[in-house]
Parts: structure tokens; sequence; C-alpha cells
């Protein structure tokens, strides 16, 4: 009886701590979104600005440190904190840009698959079990040699890969609406195709759609700082928290600043990301908790 | 004779069962086959049988929901391959549905409002005012507010969904409506305002139905002619007040004996149910598919199929024993 109202309490605790706005995770995406923004107008220092006299300056708290470079400086004496924070564009611009091209696409031959079925829904779905299967670092790789780095190959390749997890998340969920009563009638209408799938379909993935879209964005991140960390991504100069932590590695005993605090910028990035999709997920739709 | 409306001509669906390993395919299941009916201006008629009879393909492939294998229907006598694209428009203004599930058959994300004017505005072209009036008009006519409309699906009872979509229905003012199960889903009070609600409308706007269910009492209530369905086969159509008070086929019979225990006064016939399974269709059998649960079968039963026959003016039958 006791262990029956204990577990019973627990549950209920837990449901309200899902149902709470995770604050911490949110005030960090806010402060990121704001630093993507305004990177250019309120890093203290220029993020390209070199002064060899200043180079390899440690945090500010530890012997040696000056307190306008707040954590510290480069091996060619550029400030690391202007540098992260306009290195939240790389990440979170990216990211986001892949989040959409890559979500609208996926999104749209989703939908297409799933309505039309037949010779088109294995065609499109065969095309997601390839794209599935690249790996994506190495088709960066093949890209870049072919290309010219640049942010917009970094968001094309990634594209390339996002795209097949909402096709077929949303083909799975057309598949079942297509079924619901609500289309054959649209149809006994006289509704077209294209517009069973914009005023019947679209609006009621919408759901799922927002809730994978927040969760991808962690994902994303990270192949980024990946292929930054890798020399395939944004190119330099241009600061990317992966390309910072691959600077840094070579003099990660003697000025271990360089590699450290871009890896908790990633780290902290994703981690909020997924809290709030986590929440999003659970209050729209918690039939989802395996994605 | 009045106008058809609507006319099939040995309509047939067949479903490919698709199992095992890719390219191994089942044989095929006849879910309608070789039906013929017809549903003219302002006629009620019920189609009656059990779950698997092919009750809902039927009401599919008149919608042109489905494709059918074999056979013709027919739109005011022509052909539906040979309907140009004003004529499937005109169709489409004609003929409206009302399904069995209320829950699935209104959009959640869309209000009342535009659910009930969707064949307004695709199938009229219709925009604004005269739209809005006419959902409101219509949600009057079903027994609703017309604030109704402010609403989402999820705010209203089962009931009020299935007014709702008799009031889509109705919205295009059309001729007939395919009504397939309507009032299977919803329990035994509300039921029976629908089916008023129903009869009424009828009456006002001179529909045609085809009225679909399992529900000998609200065919009944509802119909002027039934047809039963046996396995994708009409075995026995004629006049409502004739199959359900005279049976001619077995069937038939046991449907009414198990549905009204004593119609009309009549002692309830026993009938010595025989327990086999309905046999799935999956070949054009030679014999009656009825056979292995009829209790009247003999040997010319499993030998051949039963032709349709008239036996009175108006009513057909399929069996060779009566």
């Amino acid at each position: 009886m006791k262990i029956a109202i204990d577990e019973q309490n627990r549950l209920v605790a837990s449901a309200r701590r899902s149902g709470r706005l995770p604050v911490i995770p949110v005030a960090i995406l806010v402060l990121l979104l704001i630093d993507v923004i305004f990177a250019g107008v309120i890093a203290p220092h220029s993020p390209y600005a070199t002064d060899l006299s200043k180079r390899l300056i440690p945090p500010a708290w530890l012997p040696g440190g000056d307190v306008s470079y707040l954590l510290g400086t480069d091996l060619v004496g550029r400030d690391l904190l202007s540098r992260l924070m306009t290195g939240a564009r790389a990440s979170l611009g990216v990211a986001l840009a892949t989040i959409f091209v890559g979500g609208t696409v996926g999104i749209v031959l989703g939908m297409v698959a799933g309505y039309a079925g037949g010779r088109t829904d294995s065609v499109i779905m065969r095309l997601v079990d390839g794209s599935l299967s690249i790996p994506v670092i190495l088709l960066a790789l093949v890209l870049v040699s072919v290309r010219e780095p640049s942010a917009w190959n970094v968001i094309l390749v990634l594209s390339l890969v996002i795209w097949a997890r909402f096709a077929r998340l949303v083909r799975g969920e057309v598949l079942s609406l297509r079924e619901r009563a609500f289309v054959a009638l649209a149809q006994v209408a006289g509704s077209s195709s294209a517009r069973i799938i914009a005023r019947h379909i679209f609006p009621n993935i919408l759901n799922t759609v927002i809730v994978v879209g927040t969760l991808q964005v962690g994902w994303v991140v990270l192949l980024e700082a990946s292929l930054s960390f890798l020399g395939v991504g944004v190119p330099p100069p241009i600061p990317a928290w992966g390309s910072m932590v691959a600077d840094g590695r070579a003099h990660m005993l003697s000025a271990w600043w360089l590699s450290l605090f871009p890896g908790i910028a990633i780290l902290l990035l994703v981690l909020s990301l997924n809290f709030l999709g986590d929440w999003i997920r659970d209050r729209l739709d918690p039939r989802l908790r395996q994605v | 004779m009045s106008r058809a409306l609507i006319s099939t001509e040995r309509l047939t669906k067949t479903f490919t069962r698709h199992g095992g390993f890719v390219f191994s395919r089942q044989p095929s299941v006849y879910a309608v086959s070789d039906i013929n009916i017809q549903l003219s201006e302002g006629e009620t008629l019920g189609i009656v049988g059990e779950s698997g009879s092919g009750k809902t393909t039927l009401a599919r492939l008149l919608l042109q929901l489905e494709k059918p294998t074999s056979g013709i229907v027919r739109f005011r006598g022509r052909a539906f391959g040979e309907l140009n694209g004003r004529e499937v428009r005109e169709f489409r203004n004609t003929v409206q549905a009302v399904f069995q599930d209320p829950y699935s058959s209104l959009s959640p994300r869309m209000r009342i409002g535009e659910i009930v004017a969707e064949p307004l505005v695709v199938a009229r072209g219709l925009r604004g005012q005269i739209v809005q009036r006419r959902v409101g008009q219509v949600l009057e006519q079903v027994g609703l507010k017309v604030s109704t409309a402010e609403l989402y699906p999820h705010e209203l009872s089962g009931g009020q969904r299935q007014r709702v979509a008799i009031a889509r229905a109705l919205a295009a003012a059309p001729k007939a409506i395919v009504l397939d199960e309507p009032v299977s889903s919803l329990d035994v009070s509300i039921r029976a305002q629908v089916l008023n609600l129903l009869r009424q409308l009828q009456r006002d706007e001179q529909l045609a139905y085809l009225f679909i269910s399992h529900d000998l009492s609200s065919v009944r209530y509802l119909c002027q002619r039934i047809a039963v369905m046996y396995l994708g086969r009409a075995i026995e159509e004629g006049p409502a007040d004739a199959v359900l008070s005279g049976p001619l086929h077995p069937y038939t019979q046991l449907l009414r004996a198990a549905a009204l225990p004593r119609w009309k006064g009549q002692p309830g016939v026993q009938h010595s149910y025989r327990a086999a399974e309905a046999t799935l269709p999956s070949k054009a059998n030679d014999g009656c598919n009825f056979a292995p649960r009829c209790p009247q079968f003999n040997a010319t039963c499993l030998r051949s199929a039963p032709l349709r026959r008239e036996t009175r003016p108006g009513h057909f039958v399929a069996c060779h024993e009566c």
C-alpha cells in the first residue's frame, strides 16, 4: 500500500517536472540567439584582429590573465571570448539553416511519398534509405574536395543527411492520416490532392514536425562541429566552435583554454536544445518518446 | 420510373492479398461481386449485411474512392470513365457522404465552419458571405447552433459531430447522400435523434439515400428498398416491407430472426444456424457461397451458383431453394 502511494507520488512529481518549462536551457538559448544576431556589436574585441604581442594570454582569473581578455587569447593573440561569440553564428546559424532547408525538403517529400503511395513512395523511400546509409563525414570530405569550402556547402551536406529523417517520419504519419475518414470525405467533396495535403494532412503533422525539428537541431550542431573539427566545415578565418577545438588540440597541456571553452559551448548548446526539445515533445506529443 | 442518379452494372472489386516474400501473391478476395443496383432521385435504398459483406467497399466504389476491378458505375446513365471535368464536379456536388466514425470524419485542426464549408468552397467555388450564410443555415437545419461554426471537433460530442458531418454533406445541396453506418457508433438515444433528423431531411430536401447498415430496424425506418449483401453479393433485393416481412433467402431469414425475434407479431422462426464461419470468398466458387452456413442447402447449391431472379415484381433473390 505504502509502496503504491510512493509510486503514485513519484509519478505525479515526475509529471509535474516534465510539465515545467526548462528555464536554464531556454535562458542559454535566448542568450545565444541574441549573441548570434548582435555578436558584431557586443563582442569586446574583433574576432579576427591578431596581435602577436598578446598571444596566449590565459583566462582573466589566472596569473598573467588580463581582464579585457576574459577567456584569454589564442596563438595569434585573438580574443577567445569574441571568437566564441562570433562562432555561435556558424554553429547555430548553420544548424537552423540546415533544419529549415533539410526539413522543408523532407516534409514535402515525406508527404508526397505517404499520400501518393505506390511507385512514387518506393522511389522516395529508397532515396531516404540511401541517404541514411551514406556516412556524413565522408560525404562532406568528398564535397569539400570537389567544391570550395563554405558555409553553404556545410548546409548542403547536412541537409542531404537530415531531410531523410524528416521524410521517413512524416511519411509514417501521413500513411495513418490518409486512412482517416476526413481525407475520404475531402475527396468526396471534390478536393484535389494538393488541397488535401495542404489543408488536411499538413496541419495534422505539424506537431510532430516541430518536435522532431527541435530535437534534430542539437544533432546538427554536433555534426557541424565535427565537420569544422575535421577542417571541412565553415572555412577559416570565420570562427566555428568545432574548428576552435581542433586548433587548440595541439596546445592542450600548455593552453588548455583554447579547446576547453569552445567544447563547453558546444556542450551547453546541445544540452539546452535537447532539454527544450524534450519539453516540447512532452507538451505536444508524448507518443514520440522513442524519437 | 424516376431518373437513376447512380447505377452499377456487374460491379466487382477484388483485393489481392500480398503476403509472404516479395512476389508471392495470394488469391484475390471478392469484396464486391457482380452488384447491380440503382439509386433513383428521392429514393432510399438500404444495404444490409454482416460485417465483411462488402457494404463499405460498395460505398467507396459508388463514391469513386476506389476503382472497380470490373463492371461499371454510372452517374445519370453515363459511365464514370466517360465523364469530363465539369461532369465530375457535378457528380461531387450531387453525391455526398456520411461515414460511420464521427471522430475520424472531422479534421481535428479545422474549425467546424471550415469543415462544413469545404464542399461549397471546393466543388462550388464559392467564397465569403454566401458560404458563411449557408454554413449557418445547414447547421441550424441539423439542430446545431450557428455559433458551433467557431468550435473545433474535440469540443463536440459524438452525436454533435455526426450532425456536423450531416450538415457538411448537405451544404452543397446534393441530390444523394451515401450514409455508411451513420448511426452505428452512436448510443441508442442519440441514434434515434439522428435517424429522425435523416428522415426529416430526406422529406424536406427530396434526397436520395444509400443507407448502409447492419441494423435492420433503422434500415426499415428509413428505406423504401433493401438489398441484402452476403460476402460481396446482393442475394436479395426488394421493397423494404416485402423483404423484411417475407424474406425469401435463408440468409435474410436468419438475419431477421437474429435482429427482430418477433417481427409484426409473427413467431420468431427457429433456424438451425449451422456453426460454420463465413468462408472467405477467395475465388469465384462454383457453388453458392452461403451453402456452408445454409440450413436448407442441397447438392445443387454445391454445384452451381444461384442466379438472380425476380420472384415478384421488384423483388429479386439469388437462391436455388426459394
